[in-house]
């Protein structure tokens, strides 16, 4: 198992880098760069304020000391031993970048990997703040959901397969195909009009009532802030958990085992939930790991529509506005849950699926 | 039952001799299932109208009703079921019908052209993986598990953000973060493919490995592909709608689905009837395309009876 979990870690660090590298490729590649967005948030910078920043930046360095200026930082390329404020030595980049004739200051940045994502462009934050305050609003609706999903979803699917072809089983095939191509969106938006601006009957939005200090209540004081996004959500993973419920369980309906089961005279419910569905709930852990992702990177769509503060919310604002520290340790940390959620599902497969072995 | 490289032919069955069975291709076969399935020929129906009257959208709405899509008007948020106005009119007095005439092109445009795109890809890519295999494979199947590692609406949102594409670069975009899913599909199909006797005759004969995989592979694929291609359209209609509601997707004035609702949260008490149209519209295209796909699956499937 350990073994199996470290060749596991050791396949994703390529995956990591190449993330990474996509990542500032996607960045550095847009109209401008990052330069373009800070002249435009002070228009009144000087010349020299420019200068400076491009320096500090490092905007004319070869794109792949950029690349790693952001990755592992740069104050091992241009290092100040004597205290100065003005480099003595430097690798990889020039000592004198701009040519005044001065050694320019030693690099301060340490890099997305030892924990340096910037301050935000915007709010002047540091990322990491910005970025971990909404891990826990993100936490909250995604769990619910997958919650309300799975409990709504596999018990459907169950069904569904005992009674196939009836109008049960039907039933839920209509449904499931209604939820998946119902854009989650606009289903949110009628669900708001409805209920929300028509009947006011729930909140038009947000994660609790504005307090002065932006702090929520204990989650029971405001289910009704998270009813609808719920909803929305568990749609789509009720359609999705229903029908691959549906269609494990019918492999498993006619094995030997069930068979047995009936023959030595237990009930229906106790053929289908004691002995089918403990075995066709198996693959279900392969579900479980694009699960997780979402719950951990946040529904990108719904936070939007609901104007809920979470990570999804926070990484459309951010790319809208340009914001490129925020958008890069979003998307880090969105593919980091992606990679754990996949390692995950699959231990988890084979902790519960003893036939598995790891080799 | 004897297998060609066209597809499966199937002899008359010899347990009952008196029933006398035509022979049909897979082809043939898939057609007639197809033609019997009512729901699936009324989401067709429903798909060929939408299509017709997409097409023809600039000529309904220049020639026929005489209305132009991007012209303001002093009425705004006119209610459904106006005079003129069937649909009403938006915040800015346009006229809801025409738009959603023109937006029909672009939203069906996305999704019909960005599918074909990605299905090129995936064709591509996919077959040449399984068949040339080694390093190359290695080399793609990270490339694949990288573009896996990041989940695709983040892609598409930054990209989106930071690039403000036209419709035909959404195209691309969408191709260019939506193709792992069916290359994986075709990769797996092909590595079956390859071992099969009508390969090694091939082989045999000297043919070339592009004239293998395009010759021998592809047509072997087309029932795959073709009902993964009903279900991508579809998924790439919901992936448009939502970027171009988030205003990240096509910009205004041009008209999609999508960006006809980017507005209507702001109107809700005002024009509720701006929310409503324009999501039933998705809503119905992308239905029938899942049920389409659905039907195509079942028509193909060798082992579903008539």
């Amino acid at each position: 198992m350990v073994k199996y979990v470290t060749r596991r870690l050791l396949q994703a660090i390529p995956t990591f880098f190449g993330i990474t590298f996509l990542a500032y490729l996607l960045m550095s590649s847009t109209p401008g760069g990052p330069l373009a967005v800070l002249y435009f948030s002070n228009p009144r910078m000087s010349n020299q304020q420019k200068e400076a920043l491009a320096l500090r930046l490092g905007v004319n360095d070869p794109f792949i000391v950029q690349y790693l200026r952001w990755l592992i930082g740069d104050d091992w390329m241009r290092w100040d031993s004597d205290g100065d404020g003005l480099s003595d030595g430097s690798i990889l980049v020039a000592l004198d970048s701009n040519g005044d004739g001065e050694a320019d200051p030693p690099g301060e940045r340490r890099g997305i990997l030892r924990g340096d994502f910037g301050t935000s462009f915007f709010s002047n934050r540091p990322v990491l703040t910005v970025i971990s305050e909404r891990i826990l609003p993100t936490l909250e609706l995604g769990l619910a959901s997958l919650v309300v999903g799975l409990t709504i979803g596999v018990p459907l699917g169950i069904m569904a397969a005992v009674r196939k072809g009836r109008w049960f089983d039907n039933g839920t095939r209509i449904m499931a195909v209604v939820f998946d191509s119902i854009p989650a969106f606009w289903l949110g938006l009628m669900l708001l009009l409805i209920f929300a601006s028509s009947l006011g009957w729930l909140p038009l939005g947000g994660r609790c009532k504005t307090t002065l200090d932006d702090t929520c209540p204990p989650i029971y004081e405001r289910i009704n802030y998270l009813v609808l996004p719920v909803f929305i959500l568990a749609t789509g993973a009720i359609a999705g958990y229903s029908r691959f419920t549906r269609a494990s369980m019918l492999d498993v309906i006619n094995q030997d085992y069930m068979r047995t089961a009936r023959s030595k005279g237990l009930s229906n419910r106790q053929v289908w939930f004691r002995h089918g569905a403990r075995n066709a709930l198996i693959p279900i852990a392969t579900f479980l790991g694009p699960a997780l992702t979402g719950l951990l990177a946040g529904a990108v769509i719904t936070e939007t529509v609901f104007n809920y503060p979470g990570l999804g919310r926070v990484l459309t604002a951010a790319a809208t506005q340009r914001d490129f520290p925020v958008v890069m340790a979003a998307t880090i940390y969105a593919s980091i849950a992606t990679i754990l959620g996949y390692l995950l599902s699959d231990m988890l497969y084979a902790v519960i699926d003893p036939r598995i072995r790891f080799e | 039952m004897a297998t060609s490289s066209g597809g499966v032919t199937v002899l008359s069955n010899p347990i009952d001799p008196l029933e006398k069975r035509v022979s049909q291709s897979l082809m043939q076969r898939a057609l007639r299932r197809f033609l019997r399935d009512r729901l699936t020929l009324l989401a067709a129906a429903i798909l060929l109208v939408l299509v017709t009257l997409s097409v023809f959208a600039p000529f309904i709405t220049d020639v026929v009703m005489q209305i132009d899509p991007n012209d303001t008007q002093y009425e705004a948020l006119l209610p459904l079921g106006t005079p003129n106005h069937l649909f009403g009119t938006d915040d800015l007095g346009r006229d809801q019908v025409a738009r959603l005439l023109h937006a029909g092109r672009i939203s069906l445009g996305i999704g019909v052209f960005g599918a074909l795109a990605t299905l090129s890809i995936g064709l591509v890519i996919g077959m040449s993986m399984g068949y040339f295999g080694g390093a190359y494979d290695d080399f793609m199947n990270w490339v694949i598990t990288t573009l896996d590692s990041l989940p695709t609406i983040y892609l598409l949102i930054i990209i989106s953000a930071l690039f403000r594409p036209s419709p035909e670069a959404l195209v691309a975009v969408l191709a260019l973060t939506g193709w792992t899913g069916i290359t994986r599909l075709i990769r797996g199909q092909t590595l079956s493919l390859r071992e099969r006797e009508f390969i090694v005759s091939a082989l045999s004969m000297g043919s070339s490995a592009w004239r293998i995989m395009f010759v021998h592979i592809l047509p072997n694929l087309i029932s795959v592909t073709a009902i993964s291609l009903a279900g991508s359209i579809g998924g790439l209609i919901l992936a448009e709608s939502a970027l171009s509601f988030l205003n990240l997707g096509v910009q205004p004035p041009t008209a999609t689905w999508g960006n006809m609702l980017s507005k209507a949260q702001e109107f809700f008490t005002r024009g509720p009837h701006m929310a409503i149209v324009p999501g039933v519209l998705i809503f119905v295209t992308v239905l029938c395309l899942y049920v389409l796909g659905d039907g195509l699956r079942d028509a193909f499937d060798p082992t579903s009876r008539d």
